[in-house]
């Protein structure tokens, strides 16, 4: 499984991850990913020219995150606390190949009526991705060390609010094999 | 009768957990944080009854129903901080009596040696 965080994790303690992503920070340690922070279509086009490894695009507003699905550069949308996706995302989202991260650090930001109201939302969401079999990942998202937490309560949170684990898994396995094994070209296409 | 039989009563489960912070927490703060995420959550209507079973050395137990056992794993997860600073909850396990609980997540490294190959 991999994990989606925000700073350089020197792996301390062990969360029960294979690799970690770092999006926002420079790592040598980890995975380094590209962020993309936009407010427009047009700046995430732009800023996509620019833009190399694993992308993931940060935006709060609904058209520049469906606008990024439908980029061929762009590998996951990230999750943040605000961020704002409609019902064609999801369903563009499994036909492009971009993940989408649901993360426990935009949960364990909220104040106190907003966690409650974002949990309701979850449901939602999971109710969608389970119907489009979109593609999504479960991750932490932390900021720092103590905005993490082990994989397994992590599935275990999501999988409360109607979160399919083992899909959630085999997009993480999929994921892996595409950033680690030098060999997997598509599903079923491998070289030899 | 006086009390109710094996059969009739509430079937309960334990869990082990661990606090990791920079400095060592009270107990009595972790029943309170933990009684306050559960009923941020749920409400005083679905909120469930715990008991803070016993908490030493950043590791302690809890006791809860075995129906509403994920609420507390998911209250547990969702703690942040413990009278201020920062902490990271981790669930060691979950057992059905509290002498298997202590044996299999508590006391499992209490002797443990690595010359013996532990």
């Amino acid at each position: 499984m991999i994990d989606f965080i925000r700073f350089d994790y020197s792996r301390e303690f062990d969360f029960g991850f294979k690799e970690y992503v770092v999006f926002g920070e420079t790592t040598s340690r980890n995975v380094q990913g590209c962020v993309i922070r936009a407010e427009s279509p047009k700046e995430v086009r732009m800023k996509l020219r620019n833009a190399n490894g694993f992308v993931g695009v940060i935006s709060d507003r609904i058209e520049v995150n469906r606008y990024a699905v439908m980029r061929k550069k762009v590998d996951a949308i990230l999750d943040f606390p605000g961020r704002r996706l409609d019902y064609t995302t999801f369903k563009l989202a499994n036909e492009k190949d971009v993940i989408i991260e649901l993360s426990l650090h935009s949960l364990l930001s909220a104040e106190r009526g907003r966690m409650v109201k974002l949990a309701h939302e979850l449901r939602t969401v999971f109710k969608v991705i389970n119907k489009f079999d979109t593609p999504f990942i479960l991750t932490s998202g932390a900021d720092n060390l103590y905005s993490m937490r082990p994989r397994k309560q992590i599935c275990e949170l999501f999988s409360y609010f109607g979160a399919d684990v083992r899909r959630a898994e085999y997009w993480a396995e999929r994921l892996h094999k595409k950033l680690f094994d030098e060999n997997h070209i598509m599903d079923g296409v491998e070289l030899v | 009768m006086k009390f109710l039989p094996p059969s009739l009563r509430k079937r309960k489960r334990y869990i082990a957990f661990e606090i990791i912070s920079a400095q060592p927490v009270e107990p009595e703060k972790v029943k309170e944080v933990l009684n306050a995420s559960l009923l941020k959550l749920f409400g005083e209507l679905e909120s469930p009854e715990i008991r803070l079973i016993e908490f030493r050395d950043g590791k302690g137990m809890v006791m809860c129903s075995h129906d509403e056992l994920n609420k507390v794993k998911i209250a547990l997860t969702l703690i942040k901080k413990i009278n201020g600073q920062d902490v990271i909850p981790v669930i060691l396990g979950v057992a059905g009596t509290i002498k298997s609980c202590r044996r299999k997540y508590l006391e499992v490294l209490k002797d443990a040696n690595s010359t013996d190959g532990i």
